[in-house]
């Protein structure tokens, strides 16, 4: 009933050929004899068929014989029309006499279609009979297959998926490119990227006990910071929370080492090593700082703690409103203020399923 | 790597979204937006007003509402600017983009500057679609060629300008005649074009491609007025049994009767019977509505509906009759506002006597309403019935047998069909003529006679192109023939807009801001003062 619901291509049929089907529908594209020589090309393929529809011939040939009476009609002068503006329109005699008209009239020559189309009383027929809605079909079916528009939903035809480019797009305040346009349909990469998300410390488990009901088990969860500065991280557990898991967060404040792009190639080699009492944290490398989580699953069912996240890092203060970005990234003055900044925000992370005691 | 040459011409001739010399065409409806590149044989989309796009879809109360806003579902695309116009409002209501008349107050208490102020947003949020979304093209490179209805209210035209000039920075725009470039289609330029749209009904008579517009038309019975008949029909008519208790009868609630749920009877289930029934004079309309339930072969469709109030499922049961006899309000005229049949017959005679020969014999029935399956064919009855019984008519009575579509087949095409098919006594393979569909054809060519023809080597010269293009897409068509030849109506340039556009209504008090195309060739120019014929 929806061809254009998703087709793949399948394995040649007896006769060599490929068909597209829908695995939602059972829709099979040779109920409307739709068949391809090879997986490939489709709309070349079926370009074809398109050229020589009916409505595509029909107009070629009006365009040719529309350019034809254009051309060889130089002479619809301005005192012509104005006499049909000023109402004396009983003034153009109709030339009946096929003579008379060759000479005077101005209308068009004869024109001669390409196509014939015969009348559809499909339509009415089906109509007529039907008991049931989904005997006909949907406004924005037709929409998707203007040159007929059919009722019947048998006669309904593939649609393209319309192609969707990303838009170039500029903040409204600074007017900065945030995403740019890609050449290639298929790279997802966006050029620039401020998304606030970005911007906040990511948090990542990296390392995992099972969860058991009951029982404590030590979970790693890994901040890293993406931000140019060094940013000051406090972790609060929502405590009201329901089911109430026990959960006790080892390191609640701490630091992690601004970003560096020269890291990105030496994970690891910077920061103490795993396990070092000496500064509450459980681990520290290049951009990330891991802290220890004690959980304790109160009842079985998916285990998710949500955390109070709050970060205050050092920034430049935003020079005074109408500034424009500045693109070199020098600045002309050396006494650049500082101040802090302090984002929170609450998440909840999931810890898998927890099961129940082995006693129970 | 080198293309072969024939590879390279043929790619040349297409149209493309990198090249920019085919225009934009627009075909701005009050409910339906047709938008595409001139050239190509059909719109690219088809946009429709509703606000929601689930809408169209098949919506008729069974689904949940999705909070959507405005005009589309709230993806990357979303303007929020738009929705705040018109927060609140049903995402399954139609909101007609214009209504004809945009002066004064509107039903909701709107005054005539924030209506004004709607339709810029809406008009704006509409074309940016058009252009970023569906078209995917820059519009500060190709020219606009708008088709537009002879009776528009010119401050929708003068709006439409501002949004494509200063919003979309578009180089140029021209307005042409919707009625003239639906007759263009037809390959001929005289003819009698009746629009059947959704606000109203207009009949225009065209001469060698001249307009006629003192002598136009309109009625309000259309595609809005089928609606509103529609559903006091339903109301009337139609109770709701409870699918768990099937005795248990509800009236529809006034709520579950959305533009969408009358649009989806409308497309789906609606059409125009074949069979006239005459009314008497001092019949009633319960009577009336009897004589057509009695008479009526048509079956009653059953549809599923969510009553939200019981919390349950219904059905909702269309008889047939009311499926065929809805569209009776179209051919059923009253002194506010008259028949179909008779704004017809009012044009047509109000036409030159000598015109109204050609005039009744080449008619092209255009416009969404029109596409009702057999529309045409019961009009063809009605105008041929008044004509014989409504003395208003008297003076036309003669010319009853002229009576013709032109996307009908003509007497000539008729013989010769029979013929071919007396001569080929079924077989249809050298003959060309009337062949079944044969199976291991593709669908794509049903109900055509063109195929084959290539290898067939007498040429059957056909007299009518039939119904080769669809009601509601021919006047995009006719403007899409005409951008591909380069021409247009007057076009108006960006750096000369004013914020006036010409119109025929003020065309003697305009001192023009437009500048016909004069720098192309004298073909353009010509082209351009014959489709300008209404200013």
């Amino acid at each position: 009933m929806h061809p254009d619901a998703g087709q793949f291509p399948t394995g040649a049929t007896a006769h060599g050929q490929y068909h597209l089907v829908c695995n939602m529908c059972q829709w099979n594209s040779l109920s409307i004899h739709m068949a391809f020589a090879k997986p490939t090309g489709l709309t070349d393929q079926l370009k074809k068929q398109e050229e020589t529809s009916p409505d595509v011939m029909e107009f070629g040939r009006l365009k040719d014989h529309l350019e034809k009476y254009f051309r060889s009609k130089p002479g619809l002068t301005p005192s012509l029309l104005s006499s049909i503006q000023s109402g004396s329109i009983q003034s153009l005699r109709y030339a009946t006499s096929p003579s008379h008209r060759s000479r005077t009239s101005d209308d068009m020559a004869h024109y001669v279609p390409a196509v014939q189309v015969m009348e559809d009383t499909e339509n009415l027929e089906r109509l007529m009979t039907a008991v049931n809605l989904s005997q006909t079909t949907t406004m924005k079916q037709r929409l998707g297959l203007l040159q007929r528009q059919p009722y019947s939903p048998e006669r309904l035809q593939p649609k393209r998926i319309h192609l969707r480019i990303k838009k170039s797009r500029r903040c409204r305040t600074c007017r900065h490119i945030l995403v740019n346009p890609e050449q290639k349909a298929h790279s997802i990469r966006f050029k620039i990227n401020l998304v606030a998300l970005n911007q906040i410390p990511n948090i990542t488990i990296a390392s995992i006990q099972p969860m058991i009901v009951q029982t404590l088990s030590r979970v790693i969860l890994r901040f890293s910071n993406p931000r140019h500065e060094e940013v000051l991280v406090s972790v609060q557990h929502g405590d009201n929370a329901q089911p109430l898991h026990g959960v006790h967060i080892h390191s609640t404040t701490f630091t992690i080492s601004p970003f560096n792009e020269v890291w990105e190639y030496e994970v690891g080699t910077i920061g103490a090593a795993p396990g070092n009492a000496q500064e509450d944290v459980f681990e520290r490398t290049a951009n990330s700082t891991s802290i220890a989580v004690d959980i304790t699953p109160a009842v079985a069912g998916p285990v998710e703690i949500p955390l109070f996240v709050t970060f205050t890092f050092r920034t430049p203060k935003t020079p005074s409103e109408g500034s424009q970005l500045d693109v070199s990234g020098s600045t002309t003055t050396s006494e650049i203020e500082y101040i802090d900044k302090t984002v929170a925000f609450w998440t909840i992370i999931g810890f898998g399923e927890a099961v129940p005691t082995l006693a129970s | 790597m080198a293309l072969p040459i024939a590879k390279i011409r043929d790619l040349s001739f297409k149209t493309s979204i990198y090249g920019i010399e085919e225009r934009i065409v627009l075909d701005i409806g009050s409910c339906y937006i047709k938008c595409g590149l001139s050239g190509e044989s059909r719109p690219r989309h088809f946009i429709s007003m509703f606000l929601s796009e689930e809408a169209l879809d098949d919506y008729l109360g069974l689904r949940p509402i999705h909070q959507q806003h405005f005009g589309h579902e709230c993806n990357e695309f979303c303007n929020e600017r738009a929705s705040r116009t018109c927060r609140g409002a049903n995402p399954l209501e139609y909101a007609e983009l214009y209504e004809l008349d945009m002066l004064g107050k509107d039903n909701r208490g709107r005054t005539e500057e924030q209506r004004m102020k709607i339709l810029e947003e809406r008009l704006s949020e509409y074309l940016y679609d058009v252009y970023f979304k569906h078209l995917l093209t820059d519009p500060k490179q190709r020219k606009v060629i708008v088709c537009e209805s002879p009776l528009a209210p010119i401050a929708l035209k003068q709006t439409i300008a501002k949004v494509l000039f200063e919003k979309l920075q578009a180089p140029s725009v021209s307005f042409t005649n919707s009625h003239l470039l639906a007759l263009l289609t037809t390959g001929t330029t005289t003819g009698l074009v009746i629009d059947c749209g959704h606000l109203e009904t207009s009949v225009l008579p065209i001469y060698a491609s001249r307009p006629m517009t003192p002598f136009i038309r309109t009625t309000p019975r259309a595609g809005k007025f089928l609606s509103t008949h529609l559903k006091k029909l339903l109301q009337e008519k139609c109770p709701i049994s409870l699918a768990d208790n099937p005795t248990d009868l509800r009236i529809i609630p006034e709520g579950m009767l959305t533009s969408a749920f009358l649009e989806t009877i409308k497309t789906r289930l609606l059409f125009a019977s074949p069979l006239i029934i005459s009314a008497r004079d001092n019949i009633g309309e319960d009577e009336m509505n009897n004589n057509y339930r009695d008479l009526s072969t048509s079956t009653e469709v059953h549809v599923e509906v969510w009553l939200e109030e019981e919390q349950a499922r219904g059905i909702l049961a269309i008889p047939g009759w009311i499926r065929e006899r809805a569209t009776e309000c179209l051919f059923n005229g009253d002194e506010d506002a008259q028949s179909v049949t008779d704004t017809i017959l009012e044009a047509v005679l109000k036409s030159p006597s000598d015109l109204r020969r050609p005039l009744l014999s080449s008619m092209l029935l255009i416009g969404g309403t029109a596409q009702l399956p057999n529309f045409q064919n019961r009009l063809v009855q009605e105008i041929k019935r008044s004509l014989q019984t409504n003395p208003r008519w008297k003076r036309l009575a003669g010319l009853a047998e002229a009576i013709r579509f032109l996307d009908d087949l003509t007497d000539e095409d008729r013989a010769s069909l029979s013929s071919a098919v007396g001569f080929a006594g079924g077989r249809s393979g050298s003959s060309n003529m009337m062949e079944l569909e044969p199976p291991s054809e593709p669908a794509t060519t049903t109900n055509t006679r063109d195929k084959d023809r290539k290898g067939s080597k007498e040429k059957k010269v056909y007299q009518s192109s039939g119904k080769v293009f669809m009601p509601n897409c021919r006047s995009w068509i006719g403007g899409s023939l005409i951008g591909a030849l380069k021409a247009s109506g007057p076009e108006i340039l960006r750096e000369n807009f004013n914020g006036t556009v010409p119109d025929w209504t003020t065309a003697g008090f305009l001192t023009s801001p437009t500048t016909p195309a004069h720098d192309t060739a004298a073909s353009t120019s010509v082209v351009a003062s014959a489709l300008a014929i209404s200013y």
